[in-house]
C-alpha cells in the first residue's frame, strides 16, 4: 500500500495551499480591477484589499474609477471601503453584506496617470480647433446640420409620400375609367331614337305612355351626368391640392427638419446656443453614468448570453434551485456613505446611506435607495433622494437633487474661443428631479442665480461679443430651466432662460440669419430632389379634363334627343 | 522537450504498475475536461500529488484533454443543462442548492456538471484501455520494436542516450 502514496506529494500540496491564503489578498484586488476595468471600460484601480477571515471583514483602500470619457479623471475614488462579509455566502459565489462604509468618496477627482485601457483610446475631436477655424459666424454654437446628408436621409422618405400622392391620382383615374364605361354610350343613344322611331307609329295613348318612359329614362342620365359633374369638381380639387402639397413638399419638410434638430424657435431657448454643447455634453455624460450603474442591478438572463458562452470556454451556467431565502449574488444591505463633490468651485461635501445595494432586485425584492445631505464651508446644502428600482420588466427610476446657495465662481458657459462667457460669480438655487420609466426619461433642472456677474473675454472682439457684453452686464440674476426627455440613448435636452430675450435681441438677427440661409439650402436641395417626380405629378391631372370633354359630349347628344322627343 | 519524451518512453517500458499510469490519464482527463478553476480540481491535485500516478503521463493526459475540451465544451454544457434540469433529478439538485458546501463545488454550473459527468463516463474506459494497451505493449511490442530498422536508428540518436541516462 505504501507504494502508492507519494508522502512529499502532500507537502507540495499544502505548500501550494498556503501560496494561496497568502496571495488572497492580492487575488481579490486584482480579481476587483479586472472585473471592474471590464465593467467601466477605463482602468479601475485599488491600492490594497484586505480580508480578513477572522472576523470576516473585507477592506478595500483607495479604489479609483477613471471616468471612461476623461483619462485623466476618476468618476470618483474612495479612499476606503470597508465591509462585512458573510463568508459562508461566500463559499456560495455571493458576497452579501449586512453593513457597509465608504469613507472618503470624492468625485471627480485629478488622475495621476492616464486611465485609458489598451484597445480603448478616449479620442474627443478637438472642438476647439474646429470652433477657431469656424470663425464667429456663430455656425459652431448653432452645430447646423450638414444639408446634403439631412436631403439624403430624406430622400426616401418623401419618394414615399410623393409616390403616394401618384397612386392617389391613379386610383382617381381608374375611378373615372369605370364611370365614363358606364356612361350612356352611342348604341344606347341609337336605342332610344330606334324607341322613339317606333313609338311614332304608334297611336298616340301608347305614344304618350311610351314617350314619357323614354323621357324618363334620358332624364334620369342627364341627372347622371350631372352627379358625374359634381364628382369631376372634387376630383380636380383634390388633384389640385395634391399638386399644391407635392410643389410645397421641399418647403414644410425644410421646416420640419429644421424643427426636428431645434432651429425653429424664435428667441425662446437662445440660451442653448450659447450653453447648449456643454448641457448636452454633461447630460450624456451623466446618462451614460447612470447607465452603466443601472445595468448592474439587474442580473442578465443568462441564456441571453448563450452566444457569448459559445465562444470560450470555462464558463457554462449557473442554474438556480429553489431557496427558502433567495440571495443575489451580490448584495450590501446598508452602506453609509461620506465624501464630497466639486460644484461649479464649491466642495459640496456630504453623508448619507444606501440600502439594499444588489445586482438581482428581482431576487432581493427591493429597490436601491440613496439619501444624503450635505453642504460646504461657503454656506451651499444638498439634499438628495433617489429610488433605482429594477424588480420589474420596465425599471423605473427617480431622482431628487436640491442645491441651495451655491456659490459660483469663475464657470465657464461658453469655451468658443471666438465668444467666451464666463459667469464670474452667483449664487445658485438649483433642484433637479430625474424620472426613468416606462414611459422614457423625464427630467428637470430649474436653477435660480442670484448676484451674477458675467464675463465676455476681451479677447472677443466682434460687435456681436460686443453687445453681448453690454447686455450680460446688466443681468445680477437669471433663471435657467432644462428639460430632458427621450431616452438614455437619445436624450432631447429643451433649455429655457430669463436670459433669452437678452441674448435674442443682441444675437438673434445673425442667428435668425444663419438658419434662413440654412434653410433656403435644404429646400432648394429637397426641391432638387423632388423635381422629377413632382413633374411627373404635376403632368397626371389633364385627364380629367379629357373625361369633362366626353360628358359634355353626351350630354350634348342626350338634349338633342330630349328636344326632338318634344 | 527530449529528455519529456524520454521520460514517457522510459515509464512505458519500465515493469511500473500500468495502473500508476492509467490512473494518472484519468486524473489527467477530469481536470483537463473540466474547468481547472472548479472546486473540485482541489481534490484531483491533491490526489495526483499524494497517490503515486505518474507525473509525467498527468501532464501530459492535462494538456490533451485541455485542448480536447474546447471541443467538447458545447456538448458538455448540453449534458450538464440536460442533467440539471431532469425533472427525476430536481428534488436532489434543490436539496444540494441549499447547502454550502454543494454550492462551493459549482455542481449547478452546467459546465462542470457536464464535464465532470462527462470525464466520468469516460474514466473507466480510459483506465482500461491504457492498462491493456501498455500490457500488451510490453509483452508483445517491445521486443519486436527493438528489432526493427527504426529502432536501431533510434538507438543511434540523442534520445536513446539520454534515455539510458534516466537508467
Amino acid at each position: 500500500m505504501t507504494q502508492w502514496i507519494r508522502w512529499w506529494g502532500l507537502g507540495v500540496f499544502a505548500v501550494v495551499a498556503a501560496l494561496w491564503i497568502l496571495c488572497i489578498d492580492w487575488a481579490i484586488e486584482s480579481s476587483i480591477e479586472f472585473a471592474g476595468t471590464q465593467a467601466v471600460g477605463a482602468k479601475v484601480e485599488l491600492d490594497s484589499a484586505e480580508l480578513s477571515l477572522s472576523d470576516g471583514t473585507l477592506t478595500l483602500n483607495r479604489l479609483q474609477v477613471t471616468n471612461p470619457d476623461q483619462p485623466m479623471q476618476n468618476l470618483f475614488e474612495a479612499g476606503r471601503i470597508h465591509s462585512q462579509v458573510d463568508l459562508l455566502a461566500l463559499l456560495r459565489r455571493q458576497f452579501i453584506s449586512n453593513d457597509a462604509r465608504i469613507d472618503d468618496l470624492n468625485l471627480y477627482t485629478e488622475r495621476d496617470s492616464s486611465g485609458a485601457i489598451d484597445g480603448r483610446l478616449f479620442s474627443f475631436g478637438d472642438k476647439k480647433d474646429d470652433a477657431e477655424k469656424s470663425g464667429l459666424d456663430l455656425s459652431s454654437k448653432l452645430n447646423l446640420p450638414d444639408v446634403d446628408q439631412m436631403a439624403a436621409e430624406e430622400q426616401a422618405r418623401l419618394q414615399a409620400e410623393v409616390d403616394a400622392m401618384k397612386a392617389e391620382v391613379d386610383d382617381i383615374q381608374r375611378g373615372w375609367e369605370q364611370r365614363i364605361a358606364q356612361l350612356p354610350s352611342k348604341e344606347k343613344l341609337a336605342e332610344y331614337r330606334r324607341r322613339w322611331e317606333e313609338l311614332e307609329k304608334q297611336n298616340a295613348i301608347v305614344r304618350i305612355k311610351g314617350t314619357k318612359e323614354l323621357r324618363d329614362d334620358i332624364d334620369n342620365d342627364l341627372d347622371a351626368l350631372s352627379e358625374l359633374d359634381e364628382q369631376i369638381k372634387t376630383d380636380r380639387a383634390r388633384i389640385a391640392a395634391l399638386t399644391e402639397r407635392a410643389k410645397t413638399l421641399p418647403k414644410r419638410e425644410a421646416d420640419r427638419l429644421l424643427a426636428s434638430v431645434g432651429l425653429d424657435q424664435g428667441f425662446e431657448g437662445m440660451i442653448r446656443h450659447i450653453v447648449g454643447d456643454d448641457a448636452y455634453r454633461m447630460v450624456q455624460q451623466g446618462l451614460s453614468l447612470y447607465q452603466t450603474a443601472a445595468s448592474q442591478l439587474s442580473e442578465d438572463d443568462p441564456l441571453a448570453d448563450e452566444e457569448q458562452q459559445k465562444r470560450q470556454r470555462a464558463t457554462g451556467e449557473y442554474l438556480r434551485f429553489a431557496e427558502e431565502q433567495p440571495l443575489p449574488d451580490f448584495l450590501i444591505k446598508r452602506a453609509s456613505i461620506n465624501g464630497s463633490v466639486p460644484v461649479a468651485g464649491d466642495t459640496i461635501r456630504f453623508d448619507g446611506e444606501l440600502t439594499d445595494i444588489s445586482n438581482a432586485q428581482k431576487i432581493w425584492g427591493k429597490p436601491l435607495a440613496l439619501k444624503a445631505s450635505g453642504g460646504s464651508d461657503k454656506g451651499a446644502s444638498l439634499k438628495l433622494n433617489g429610488l433605482f428600482d429594477h424588480r420589474g420588466a420596465e425599471a423605473l427610476d427617480s431622482l431628487d437633487f436640491d442645491l441651495r446657495q451655491l456659490a459660483l465662481s469663475a464657470l465657464q458657459l461658453s469655451d468658443n474661443p471666438k465668444l467666451p462667457i464666463s459667469l464670474q460669480q452667483g449664487v445658485a438655487d438649483i433642484s433637479t428631479r430625474f424620472e426613468l420609466g416606462a414611459r422614457g426619461l423625464h427630467a428637470t433642472v430649474d436653477s435660480l442665480v442670484k448676484q451674477a456677474e458675467f464675463l465676455v473675454a476681451e479677447t472677443a472682439e466682434s460687435s456681436s461679443a460686443e453687445l453681448l457684453r453690454k447686455a450680460l452686464n446688466s443681468a445680477s440674476q437669471f433663471d435657467l430651466k432644462m428639460a430632458i426627455s427621450g431616452t438614455p440613448d437619445q436624450p432631447n435636452l429643451k433649455l429655457k432662460s430669463s436670459l433669452d430675450k437678452l441674448i435674442g435681441d443682441v444675437l438673434g438677427a445673425e442667428l435668425k440669419a444663419k438658419v434662413a440661409e440654412h434653410k433656403a439650402a435644404l429646400q432648394a436641395r429637397l426641391s432638387e430632389s423632388l423635381a422629377g417626380p413632382t413633374a411627373e405629378l404635376n403632368s397626371k391631372g389633364g385627364f380629367l379634363d379629357d373625361y369633362s370633354g366626353q360628358l359634355d359630349e353626351r350630354r350634348k347628344a342626350l338634349k338633342a334627343l330630349l328636344k326632338d322627343l318634344r | 522537450m527530449l529528455s519529456a519524451i524520454a521520460k514517457l518512453l522510459k515509464v512505458l517500458n519500465s515493469d511500473d504498475n500500468p495502473a500508476q499510469v492509467a490512473l494518472a490519464l484519468v486524473f489527467a482527463l477530469i481536470m483537463g475536461l473540466t474547468p481547472l478553476m472548479s472546486p473540485h480540481n482541489i481534490l484531483i491535485l491533491l490526489l495526483v500529488l499524494v497517490i503515486r500516478v505518474n507525473l509525467s503521463f498527468f501532464i501530459l493526459g492535462f494538456a490533451l484533454f485541455s485542448g480536447l475540451a474546447y471541443a467538447l465544451d458545447p456538448i458538455s454544457v448540453r449534458l450538464g443543462a440536460d442533467i440539471l434540469q431532469a425533472a427525476s433529478l430536481e428534488g436532489l439538485w434543490t436539496s444540494l442548492y441549499q447547502s454550502s458546501f454543494w454550492r462551493f463545488m459549482a455542481y449547478n454550473n452546467t459546465l462542470v456538471m457536464g464535464s465532470f459527468c462527462l470525464s466520468l463516463i469516460l474514466a473507466l474506459p480510459i483506465y482500461w484501455a491504457a492498462v491493456w494497451a501498455i500490457t500488451r505493449y510490453r509483452e508483445k511490442v517491445r521486443a519486436k520494436l527493438a528489432q526493427t530498422r527504426l529502432m536501431l536508428f533510434v538507438k543511434s540518436t540523442r534520445l536513446f542516450e539520454l534515455y539510458n541516462a534516466l537508467n
